[in-house]
């Protein structure tokens, strides 16, 4: 009575702020992560579901703290604080978790499992701290402020927060090279404003004494990150301290000096080391398919090439050679610490160096080459992959005169070829060969590929006489050399070794050649799990339509005869919403990946705003939910989710068929607008279950939990299958098939169901 | 029933088929590409029990102990030992990769690498399935970490067809390489006395970790070796390889005693087994009781198998460690897996003159004649022809 209410305004900061602080440790946390996978995309996936499983076991315990803590503003501060200090620790030990865990050996990769156990282990403490503060936040938004509604609005401003960050973190953050920084610099902040709103809320001096603390901490805070950068990059790289790290659009670049030596590593592996490169193997790539070709002009280069690699290049005759990298900054960082000798031979006139990513320069350039060439990458991550596809090649194709010759190299070996390596050899073979009419391998331990669409000619006289004719200077290429590489034997063995396999062809959105360069390196691993993975390709897909639409029907004929509990089959529904929830998000992540490779940038925007588009659709379905009749309304939603798989199938082409004449702004706001439009259909459906859920007679708790269990449980496990077998596997097609045969399921279902008053 | 928008239904129905034909045809399995490709000679069905082994203890309730390598594993019956390439089949010890080699090529003999072993020719390597050790950066991986049944893949070949193939190609030396040779030493042994019997040279390339008696066995029909001496330190071959340091320095003795031409190879890789010091013990080692003409090579690392984000061993790194090796009295040391490298070539002792011109596995240039250097006349020691 008489005592005015705190203004509402800090404390939708404060919640907002949780939001953001949340979305800033995921992504980073995220990338540290995918460091760790070596750049393998699939680890989005294990991180993403692990973090949704614990955010709601954070979120049910907070529930539970909120109900038996009377001090909830004492308690949203401590968890604020704990989160807030919890993160950079976090951060710390996820660099060198694997090596204390699994007692690795410096310098050990590890496979799917270990990085599974310690995205749990690094991510519990912080995720759990951070799921527990929403059902604190609605506590205190219903405390401090005059809103009948106190969950929604803590949903919306956390959201917002979110959302904020996402974009935060693309545009400004994302670049910044020491993590400790941004997570420092967002955290006194974070702590700044708890201080100054918390007075303004509780009219308590010590709250602004904390936050002026808070900001006094801003003189330590760079010092501070640069410690733990320092020292967690020497934890991670045995000893080693890295002289170059930062993060490109496209991954993160690093540098480590041994004497006189620089070894480059990208996404966490070694590619190059000067002045020490693995020089046979570029002697041979190089001087075999220019050899091969009668007389290269124009040439285009496409990653993997830059240094050592292109200063054999230019031996050769050109006229030109237009040189572009799957990462564009690697070419600068990589031009500050080559020898001065080499830097200055690549200063070469005919040399033009292009600052951009090479498959989308190949999309819109109007230029035509008579060898096209791509330095040493393998389609080991799907951003890889997209310059081995079928898409891919048929732009090469388009822009190779006719006589010219394409180049590339793929991992084999001398001795034996593993299946997962058979399986890719044989893919990529059959993928080219289904654009090119003449293709033709050697051999080796990085198989050589050639293709064309005139007849090639691998001839050791041949390639040696070019050779002598230009005036190539290379120990390597030797008559005896030749001999062994060229041997007619190893190359009949070769392909003994592949034929029966690649059934399938890689495209860009079944990137089959992924899949089996990540198989290969999971059986390196874990020979279990290669084989686990073996048997699941083993099981017919129509075997999977079969049993999902069998399962389908009994459970229809099952729920429609439980007359009196027709409610039943709602937490399915839930649970099927919430795996196409995880597999959105992830579909718009792969999807960006496969055509323009730099979703390392873009992560933050594009899971910020497919959240967002999930709370705008929680928003504009609650006051529906109050309907009478709502059941029409959750058949629509159903219906459009199903509609949705089409239209991601539909845009996810057009965008691959017309890369290049989409311009990048476009393509940008598209998949912004998609990651809106599928969370928007995510979260429409959550509130109107509910609602139907506890129209049908259960308790409203009851119903919270039963369904929230169902969606995340979806979410958790949809996340896991979709990343690790079926995007992979089965591609985006085969996939949405899938989800689409699982949701007609649900749609009928809800057809089935008769609506209120009517039963 | 009335209530539901029949419209709405119609139109997620047909969608859904749309969806179904649209996804089917659009994924488009691959035409018959491969149907130019030669066809593969070797069969991946199971060989089953191929042989039984030798040396060999039966020991009660049908466990049998191998007493073929260090490890003398006792193995119950229906198991495998460590390597998975002996199996216990009711009492009686089977080898299971016996004449079934899982890798069939011919390669320079530099490979190996031997140096002073009939530099520039071409050996028949064959490999098969298994080892006994456990080194995470194993380049052939593919074959030493796995079975035969992992593997699914060898060629069927008896003793004598290898001893035809050899003949057949004029390949003077047959060598057992890629995996621990140990592991098939039934079928190594038959092959090498087979190919005495025809004036076939017989190399093998190994961890040396069998037990004497089968070693000493083996070298009555064997011309050169290849050991690799992964490093100095016991501890370094316990935790890493599961192996044992001690043993792999007596057999280096017995190797030495047989007679048969040996050269070491040493894998240096960073962090894990380049102390100098370490390296300076191996070298005084080998000189007082392999002899100071040993050729030891220093390879460098690349990232290989499980150690795949680990850099490559700096050059510098090797360079001293030839160099510590040179001031402990060691003659021929070479620095491998560095292509191009002035030390991939070895250099007469006496006149520091280039004996043989190597550029990685192509010998370009041979300054031996009769044994002897062309230079200075000094006694190369080796097999030259």
């Amino acid at each position: 009575m008489g005592i005015k209410p705190p203004p509402s305004l800090p404390i939708k900061l404060l919640i907002c702020l949780v939001g953001t602080g949340g979305m800033i440790g995921q992504l980073l946390l995220l990338r540290e992560f995918f460091i760790l996978g070596t750049g393998n995309e699939l680890v989005i996936g294990i991180v993403l579901s692990n973090w949704l499983l614990l955010e709601a076991v954070g979120s049910l315990g907070g529930g539970f703290l909120g109900k038996h803590v009377r001090r909830t503003w004492f308690l949203f501060v401590l968890l604020y604080v704990a989160y807030l200090l919890i993160l950079p620790i976090a951060l710390f030990f996820s660099r060198d978790i694997i090596i204390r865990l699994f007692q690795v050996l410096p310098g050990e990769g590890v496979g799917y499992f270990p990085l599974f156990i310690a995205t749990c282990l690094i991510l519990l403490i912080p995720v759990l701290l951070h799921g527990a503060h929403f059902p604190i936040s609605a506590q205190i938004m219903k405390r401090f402020t005059p809103l009948h509604n106190p969950e929604g609005s803590a949903y919306f401003y956390e959201t917002l927060g979110t959302l904020l960050a996402g974009i935060l973190f693309t545009f400004v953050l994302a670049r910044w090279d020491n993590i400790f920084t941004v997570c420092l610099v967002i955290a006194i902040f974070q702590l700044v404003i708890l201080g100054v709103g918390g007075y303004f809320l509780t009219s308590r001096r010590s709250m602004l004494l904390f936050g002026a603390a808070a900001l006094l901490l801003a003189g330590y805070a760079v010092p501070l990150a640069n410690y733990l950068h320092e020292t967690s990059l020497i934890r991670q790289w045995y000893g080693k301290v890295p002289v170059h790290y930062s993060h490109s659009y496209h991954g993160n670049i690093m540098v480590l000096e041994e004497g006189k030596e620089h070894h480059f590593y990208y996404d966490g592996r070694p590619f190059l080391s000067v002045p020490y490169p693995e020089i046979d193997a570029i002697h041979d790539f190089v001087h075999f398919t220019l050899g091969t070709h009668p007389q290269p002009e124009k040439g285009l280069i496409m990653g993997g090439a830059h240094g050592p690699f292109m200063r054999e290049m230019l031996q050769h005759p050109w006229h030109s050679i237009i040189y572009t990298e799957i990462d564009p900054a690697l070419i600068r960082i990589m031009d500050d610490y080559f020898p001065p000798s080499l830097y200055e031979e690549l200063q070469d006139p005919r040399l033009e160096r292009v600052y951009k990513d090479g498959r989308l320069y190949l999309a819109r350039t109007d230029e035509q080459f008579d060898y096209i060439a791509l330095g040493f990458i393998e389609p080991d991550t799907l951003q890889t992959n997209r310059y081995f596809t079928h898409d891919f090649f048929q732009l090469v194709k388009n822009r190779l005169d006719e006589d010219g010759l394409f180049a590339f190299s793929l991992p084999g070996s001398y001795q034996y070829l593993p299946p997962a390596l058979r399986e890719l050899n044989a893919t990529i073979h059959a993928t080219l060969h289904e654009v090119f009419p003449h293709v033709k391998v050697i051999p080796g331990e990085l198989n050589i590929f050639f293709a064309s669409e005139k007849d090639i000619t691998l001839c050791a006289d041949n390639i040696a006489s070019h050779l002598e004719d230009r005036q190539v200077e290379s120990d390597f290429i030797h008559p005896s050399h030749l001999q062994f590489r060229l041997s007619p034997s190893r190359k009949q063995w070769f392909y003994s070794m592949i034929r029966g396999y690649g059934e399938t062809l890689n495209r860009d959105f079944l990137p089959r050649g992924f899949y089996h360069a990540s198989q290969h390196w999971q059986q390196q691993f874990s020979p279990t799990a290669g084989r686990i993975q073996q048997r699941i390709e083993q099981v017919p897909f129509l075997a999977i339509l079969g049993v999902l639409a069998g399962g389908g029907l009994l459970w229809l004929w099952g729920t429609s005869s439980m007359q009196k509990k027709k409610q039943a089959h709602l937490p399915v529904i839930i649970g099927t919403t919430g795996i196409l929830g995880m597999v959105f998000d992830l579909v718009v992540i792969f999807i960006f990946q496969c055509l323009y490779g730099y979703v390392y940038h873009m992560i933050g925007l594009l899971m910020g705003v497919f959240m967002f588009g999930a709370f705008a659709g929680s928003r504009w379905s609650i006051p529906k939910s109050k309907d009478y009749n709502i059941l029409p309304l959750l058949r629509k939603t159903e219906g459009a989710l199903l509609i949705s798989l089409l239209f991601i199938y539909l845009l996810a082409h057009i965008f691959s068929q017309f890369m290049e004449v989409i311009p990048p702004f476009l393509s940008i706001v598209s998949f912004i607008a998609l990651s809106f439009c599928l969370g928007f259909l995510i979260g429409a459906q959550f509130p109107l279950a509910t609602r139907l859920f506890r129209e049908r007679g259960r308790h409203s708790s009851q119903t919270a939990g039963v369904l929230y269990a169902s969606d995340l449980f979806g979410g958790w496990a949809g996340g896991l299958a979709f990343s690790l077998v079926f995007f992979p596997f089965y591609g985006l097609g085969r996939t949405l098939l899938i989800l689409a045969l699982i949701k007609s399921i649900t749609f009928i279902s809800l057809l089935l169901t008769q609506t209120r008053g009517k039963t | 029933m009335e209530n539901i928008p029949k419209k709405l239904i119609i139109i997620c129905l047909i969608m859904t088929v749309a969806v179904v034909t649209i996804m089917n045809f659009s994924v488009g399995d691959r035409d018959d590409h491969i149907s130019a490709i030669t066809r593969a000679t070797p069969t991946a069905d199971d060989p089953g029990l191929t042989k039984e082994a030798r040396f060999y203890e039966a020991l009660d309730d049908n466990y049998v102990q191998c007493q073929l390598c260090f490890r003398e594993c006792e193995i119950a019956d229906g198991q495998k030992g460590f390597c998975g390439s002996r199996k216990n089949e009711e009492g009686v010890l089977y080898s299971l990769v016996y004449g079934v080699p899982s890798a069939v090529h011919i390669d320079p003999i530099e490979k190996e690498p031997q140096h002073h072993f009939l530099p520039g020719t071409q050996i028949l390597c064959l490999g098969t399935a298994g080892c006994n050790f456990r080194w995470k950066f194993c380049h052939n991986w593919h074959l030493s970490q796995r079975t035969l049944e992992e593997i699914g893949y060898f060629h069927d070949l008896p003793p004598e067809e290898v001893i035809e193939i050899a003949k057949a190609r004029n390949v003077p030396s047959i060598s057992f390489t890629y995996n621990e040779p140990t592991v098939f030493y039934e079928y190594m042994y038959d092959v090498a006395e087979a190919a005495q019997k025809e004036d076939i040279n017989v190399v093998f390339h190994s961890n040396a970790s069998m037990n004497p008696e089968p070693l000493r066995k083996l070298m009555e029909h064997v011309d050169s070796v290849t050991i690799d001496l992964k490093g100095f330190n016991q501890h370094y071959y316990r935790s890493i390889s599961q192996g044992d340091l001690n043993v792999v320095l007596e057999n280096l003795k017995i190797i030495r005693e047989s007679g048969a031409w040996l050269e070491v190879v040493n894998l240096v890789v960073p962090t894990l087994n380049d102390d100098p010091e370490e390296i300076r013990q191996m070298a005084r080692w080998i000189k007082e009781n392999l002899g100071a003409h040993t050729p030891l090579h220093f390879s460098r690392f690349s990232p290989s198998y499980q150690l795949t984000s680990l850099s490559p061993t700096p050059v510098d790194t090797l360079e001293k460690a030839r160099d510590i090796a040179l001031e402990e009295g060691l003659l021929f040391i070479s620095i491998g897996n560095v292509p191009g490298h002035t030390h991939n070539s070895t250099f007469c002792p006496e006149c520091n003159e280039m004996l043989i011109d190597r550029h990685h596995f192509t010998v370009r240039a041979v300054n031996i004649e009769n044994g002897s250097c062309t230079s200075c006349g000094y006694d190369v020691p080796g097999v030259w022809e």
